[in-house]
């Protein structure tokens, strides 16, 4: 088996409203997808439901070869797209917290990068900044080894030197074989650093396929998101 | 994991309630302070009320502290399972049983706690009473000659119970408020849950408390209904806590109890299996 994540048929609807719809996807191990497509088409909620945040869905889906619970929460690491650590909480504690909770947490790394993204481990997350709170929240997720990474909308809302940064943190603390699944806006920045094209519209997987592929065409995915998305501006 | 999922609500649910534990102890000393009498001077009449009122509103902030304590586990628990924090509470590699119960546990361990100290402030309000009408007596009779005025504000004549009554009261109050506090907290986990879960998950304003008066009456008349189908009438005794007839809890309606937080609590875990989605 090869496949990071298997969906068979997931449907997932809130109320009559149907967001993604017999959806069928299998990534394989080791890549760097970048998922993609208009606001509201189902990006998150398809990440949110890998992450295991959504139950109440139909369909198989399977990380790791697992149905989702405790076993893949241990080997994914999710980066939402909203700020989750307790106010109280100093930069420390939350290392500490998640050091306790996931195996493949390694805390030293996480004290290094503390230092290399200059916070103060004694700060709690009430008085950072929203892009501090980010950073924190960037190293507690690249500081474990995990198989999967699931990041929503990284780069959302940052100026074009961090946006740099963080790519540079994602991709230097990865394990080799680790995959990542990575929603952005930002086609032309991230085009040479994914693997696949994950375009999702209209309840449906509309594209999926290589970058090799894709470029094989003679298309940029910036040139393809157009196509596919033509209303989506 | 449970393990850890318990130090670390004991750790969070124990910094809300610090403030509550905190508050009572400070006040409750302060209530004995303000009813001590300076050696041996007489007590004056504003003594007597600052007094009086102090210990007066330390048995009204007894109730006050539940009632907070009520509200804050609740809000807490909310927001660490369904708000924005339950991003990371539901990305921990626990089952969903596990996460519950280290919630249920906490938060009834803490609570409990709080109805301890609620018990063991009004005792410490109306003895603080005692020793101050006491005081008052003393003063009447030995600075003013009024014998049989002073009297009457003797603990003797008031017919108020003795701290070993007290004791034996509170602690069978504690045991019976412990099962319906097992209760009513799977009862509380159940409604935050639907609270979550389409299509309850929009609901807000009345719903959610007509939907917990639902529940509570639900409760109440099952254990009643239960209870009398079974008519097994045989009174709890905890090595002699319960035995006579202060705050008697029979055997059947204890059991009826336990049931149904059972039958709530895996109900519960099911909606967080099954039908949870995270906003």
């Amino acid at each position: 088996m090869t496949e990071m994540i298997q969906l068979k048929q997931m449907t997932k609807s809130y109320g009559s409203k149907v967001v993604l719809e017999h959806i069928d996807l299998a990534i394989p191990r080791g890549a760097i997808v970048g998922l993609m497509g208009p606001n509201g088409c189902g990006k998150t909620t398809m990440m949110k439901i890998i992450a295991g945040m959504i139950n109440d869905y139909s369909g198989i889906v399977r990380i790791d070869g697992q149905p989702v619970g405790p076993h893949t929460k241990a080997v994914v690491a999710y980066l939402p797209d909203r700020t989750y650590l307790p106010q109280w909480m100093s930069a420390k504690q939350a290392i500490n917290y998640m050091a306790d909770f996931f195996k493949n947490f390694d805390k030293e790394k996480a004290l290094v990068m503390l230092s290399q993204f200059q916070l103060d481990p004694a700060q709690k997350v009430k008085t950072m900044s929203k892009g501090m709170q980010e950073k924190l929240l960037l190293l507690l997720t690249m500081s474990r080894a995990a198989k999967l990474y699931v990041l929503d909308e990284p780069l959302g809302g940052v100026d074009p030197s961090a946006r740099q940064f963080i790519m540079d943190t994602i991709l230097n603390n990865r394990p080799e074989d680790s995959t990542i699944l990575l929603s952005t806006h930002m086609i032309y920045d991230m085009e040479r650093v994914f693997d696949y094209a994950l375009m999702i519209g209209r309840k449906q997987v509309l594209l999926f396929d290589s970058v090799e592929n894709l470029e094989a065409q003679g298309k940029t995915l910036n040139e393809l998101f157009q196509e596919v998305f033509p209303y989506a501006g | 994991m449970l393990a850890k999922l318990l130090k670390n609500e004991f750790i969070q649910t124990g910094r809300m309630y610090l403030w509550l534990l905190g508050i009572g102890i400070v006040g409750g000393g302060l209530g004995a302070l303000a009813t001590m009498k300076p050696g041996s001077a007489e007590i004056s009449l504003a003594q007597f009320f600052v007094g009086f009122l102090w210990n007066f509103l330390l048995i009204l902030a007894a109730s006050v502290l539940q009632t907070v304590g009520l509200i804050v586990t609740l809000v807490s628990t909310n927001r660490s399972l369904f708000s924005e924090r339950g991003y990371l509470t539901l990305s921990l590699p626990v089952s969903t049983t596990e996460l519950l119960l280290s919630k249920f546990v906490a938060n009834v361990s803490f609570m409990l706690l709080n109805i301890a100290e609620a018990v063991a402030l009004v005792y410490v309000a109306i003895t603080n009473m005692i020793r101050l009408f006491k005081n008052a007596g003393d003063t009447l009779i030995n600075n003013y000659g009024m014998q049989d005025f002073g009297d009457m504000f003797t603990a003797e004549s008031l017919g108020l119970p003795s701290t070993g009554e007290w004791v034996r009261v509170g602690a069978n109050a504690l045991v019976v408020v412990f099962m319906f506090l097992v209760l009513a907290m799977t009862v509380a986990l159940f409604v935050l849950t639907v609270s979550h879960v389409r299509p309850f998950q929009s609901a807000t304003g009345f719903w959610i408390p007509a939907f917990i008066v639902a529940c509570s009456l639900f409760c109440y008349f099952a254990v009643k209904q239960i209870s009398d189908l079974l008519k097994l009438s045989v009174p709890l005794r905890f090595g002699g806590v319960f035995g006579d007839e202060v705050m008697k809890l029979n055997m059947t309606t204890a059991i009826v109890m336990v049931g149904l937080s059972i039958g709530f609590f895996f109900l519960t875990n099911w909606l967080m299996r099954r039908k949870i989605s995270l906003k």
